[in-house]
């Protein structure tokens, strides 16, 4: 074995090459473009099994079937809003990471979802490089950004 | 004093006589516009979000399934 395949071996066996994004993503938001976009984020990070969900009773369906790693949920749904979606996925995994999204925040709105378990919150007209490096440190467990 | 000429009555139409609105509908309408309006509300950015999860403890998320 040369010397370089030895250190990609190494590199791979400690983690250090392996790429740090959740394979399961699930997608919940009713509205198709924006679902497309954030697929398109998490599918260039590395997530290889993305599920879409459009309203509430797919969301909770999808997440028992596929058991995602990373849930992104709009707050802002048709029926049930988001935070009250967060509270059932969280009854049923209490360790799931999930990242809240909308297109206008409040401090009262982004308190109730931090509160509730939410892992982090992110405004939809976020860069997407920015979207992303949340994301990513969200994964990763980091307080900081 | 004459109250002026009755509208002249369509036969098989009826005229609206009054509107009668759901006392609890219109609460529910009420609720949910306070819920969704962002008016009065404090709008935060970004990177005030950041603060608010960084003064909380996160839970590490579980990444072995």
């Amino acid at each position: 074995m040369s010397r370089l395949a030895k250190i990609a071996t190494l590199a791979q066996f400690y983690g250090v090459m392996a790429n740090d994004f959740p394979e399961r993503v699930l997608i919940v938001d009713d509205e198709p473009h924006i679902r497309s976009y954030l697929k398109l984020i998490v599918s260039e990070a590395g997530a290889t099994d993305i599920k879409e969900a459009g309203d509430s009773a797919n969301a909770l369906l999808l997440y028992q079937h596929q058991e995602p790693q990373l849930v992104l949920l709009d707050f802002n749904l048709p029926g049930e809003d988001g935070l009250a979606i967060l509270e059932r996925i969280l009854a049923h995994d209490a360790n799931a990471c999930v990242v809240m999204m909308t297109a206008v925040a409040s401090r009262e709105m982004v308190e109730k979802c931090a509160a509730a378990g939410a892992q982090n919150y992110i405004r939809k007209d976020t860069p997407r490089d920015q979207i992303l490096q949340t994301l990513r440190s969200t994964w990763a467990g980091d307080a900081e950004e | 004093m004459s109250s002026g000429p009755a509208s002249p009555e369509v036969p098989g139409v009826k005229s609206l006589k009054e509107a009668r609105y759901s006392l609890k509908e219109l609460l529910q309408e009420v609720e949910h516009e306070r819920r969704h309006s962002v008016l009065g509300l404090e709008l935060v950015d970004q990177g005030e979000i950041r603060t608010i999860f960084k003064t909380r403890a996160r839970r590490k998320p579980a990444k072995a399934k």
